[in-house]
């Protein structure tokens, strides 16, 4: 499972959401790359009234979450409902749309993070 | 620590609120129009005499502060454009300060506007940032309510508070609203079961925890202490003042604001503790931002906050009077002006100028902004704390 992320060929930054240059050594020469996105759960809320009613009415409620990635990047996110705050998930474009999803990753081993 | 030079001789006076309404058809401009009168008419001085214009405002349109003096037919030495909304007040206080300390200006109008139509809160989320457009709408499109909602959660479940304990927030902030003619919603009381029971907006956010979008105007005058005597102002003094932008970025969820970094050289600055402070205002977009305000600027560990609102009244007559006209959450977010209702409360209480009720023998109070979710939080933040000088 992959995700597009902007990527800065010179000093290997990713960042979200994508800038015009790096946000770290501000070069222009950003490239889009396909990379395997893991991070960890660290908020989640569930939209009940959007600014956007007809668009969205039937996917409300829709719940929201922050994903902090292992690549110091944060993306708010499309989040399953039984997803649990400080498991591990990755990241990959939804079907029909210009959002982002967190998948649970399955592993039985992996231990929720702390937040702090 | 840098802490930056004293504001000496420095005054701010002639707090002045033009009537907030729910929508209006009267343009921002014209509501900056009736903010400049209103100074003229509280100060006694002739629009010439006003040589500095510091202006903010999200519904001009295509104008800025250098469209306001034709507007006005001015001719000021001095002006400034301050698009950092929750943030702007203090942002406008401290520049006007230096301009008027080092002769750029003799009186500037500082003053934040906006006008609301029904559609005008919709359009203005829609376009606010590059990074909200592209990175929050695709996600419900649930406007600012969506990033803090996420704060919200991350912050009850990290330092131990309930939503009850922001429900102290919303419910006290009502209360104070009670006097205040001019909160929109001042004649509404809110009790805590009422907060708790109001409807989901972005869970955990309700309805009682989220501003209502209208119109108004906030604006005060910055002058040499001098001038404000001559004038016979009741005018207050700069004790210290800070500001800090896109702080803690590497902080996955905001947990604190630039106020934690600059609290220390704000207070330094001062010469003051948190307990020589009488009132405190703070930007209460959301409860959770005043409470993150109230830990930040050093009146009490986040840890400690649930604890802290628990044993504190928060009313006007407290121990701990918070936002003591209604702030936003009572008196409704006319936008902009929003960001100048904190120090123009502050202003308003330590000279003995509230529209509502007088906290008893104010004379030191604190003011603080927060301005510009772009993605996932505020990104401006600023502080001022004002000493009464009569």
């Amino acid at each position: 499972m992959t995700l597009d992320l902007q990527v800065c060929a010179c000093c290997g930054t990713a960042q979200y959401p994508p800038r015009s240059v790096c946000r770290t050594c501000l070069s222009e020469a950003l490239e889009a790359r396909a990379m395997e996105a893991i991070g960890t759960l660290v908020a989640a809320a569930t939209v009940h009234r959007s600014l956007d009613p007809g668009a969205f009415a039937k996917s409300l409620p829709l719940r929201i979450g922050t994903v902090a990635l292992e690549s110091s990047v944060r993306m708010i996110v499309l989040v399953p409902r039984d997803a649990i705050i400080g498991q591990r998930v990755s990241l990959r474009a939804a079907s029909g749309g210009h959002a982002i999803e967190a998948v649970v990753l399955a592993d039985p081993s992996a231990r929720p993070r702390s937040q702090d | 620590m840098p802490v930056s030079l004293p504001y000496t001789g420095v005054s701010v006076a002639c707090p002045v609120t033009v009537p907030y309404t729910r929508t209006s058809t009267r343009s921002a401009t014209g509501f900056v129009g009736l903010a400049l009168s209103g100074l003229l008419a509280a100060s006694g001085l002739a629009k010439e005499d006003i040589d500095g214009l510091a202006v903010s405002s999200f519904t001009m349109g295509p104008d800025t502060t250098i469209a306001l003096t034709e507007h006005f037919d001015m001719t000021p030495r001095w002006i400034e454009w301050i698009p950092t909304g929750g943030a702007s007040g203090i942002m406008a206080l401290r520049r006007a300060a230096r301009a008027v300390q080092c002769g750029d200006a003799e009186v500037v109008a500082c003053i934040g506007a906006d006008t609301a139509d029904p559609l005008s809160f919709a359009r203005l989320v829609d376009d606010f940032s590059t990074f909200s457009t592209a990175a929050v709408a695709p996600y419900g499109n649930p406007g600012p309510n969506g990033p803090f909602a996420l704060i919200t959660e991350h912050f009850l479940r990290r330092f131990g508070l309930e939503r009850a304990d922001l429900g102290r927030i919303a419910v006290a902030q009502r209360a104070n609203a009670a006097g205040n003619a001019n909160a929109l919603l001042g004649a509404k009381p809110l009790s805590l079961d009422e907060y708790l029971a109001a409807p989901p907006i972005v869970e955990p956010l309700h309805l009682f925890d989220c501003v209502m979008p209208c119109a108004g105007a906030e604006a005060f005058l910055v002058m040499s202490r001098d001038r404000a005597n001559d004038l016979g102002l009741a005018s207050a003094r700069i004790a210290g003042s800070v500001e800090r932008h896109n702080a803690f970025h590497e902080d996955p969820v905001a947990i604190r604001g630039g106020w934690s970094m600059d609290a220390d050289a704000l207070w330094s600055q001062a010469g003051l503790v948190p307990a020589d402070v009488d009132c405190v205002q703070t930007y209460d977009d959301y409860p959770v931002i005043a409470a993150m305000q109230i830990s930040d600027l050093a009146f009490c560990d986040k840890h400690a906050l649930s604890a802290f609102l628990r044993q504190h009244d928060l009313r006007i007559e407290g121990d701990f009077p918070l936002n003591t006209c209604g702030g936003q959450l009572s008196c409704g977010q006319a936008g902009a002006a929003g960001g100048f209702l904190p120090i123009v409360e502050a202003l308003r209480q330590v000279t003995g100028q509230p529209l509502g009720r007088q906290v008893p023998g104010a004379r030191v109070a604190l003011a603080s902004g927060y301005g510009m979710v772009t993605y996932d939080r505020c990104l401006a933040t600023a502080a001022a704390i004002l000493e009464g000088e009569t």
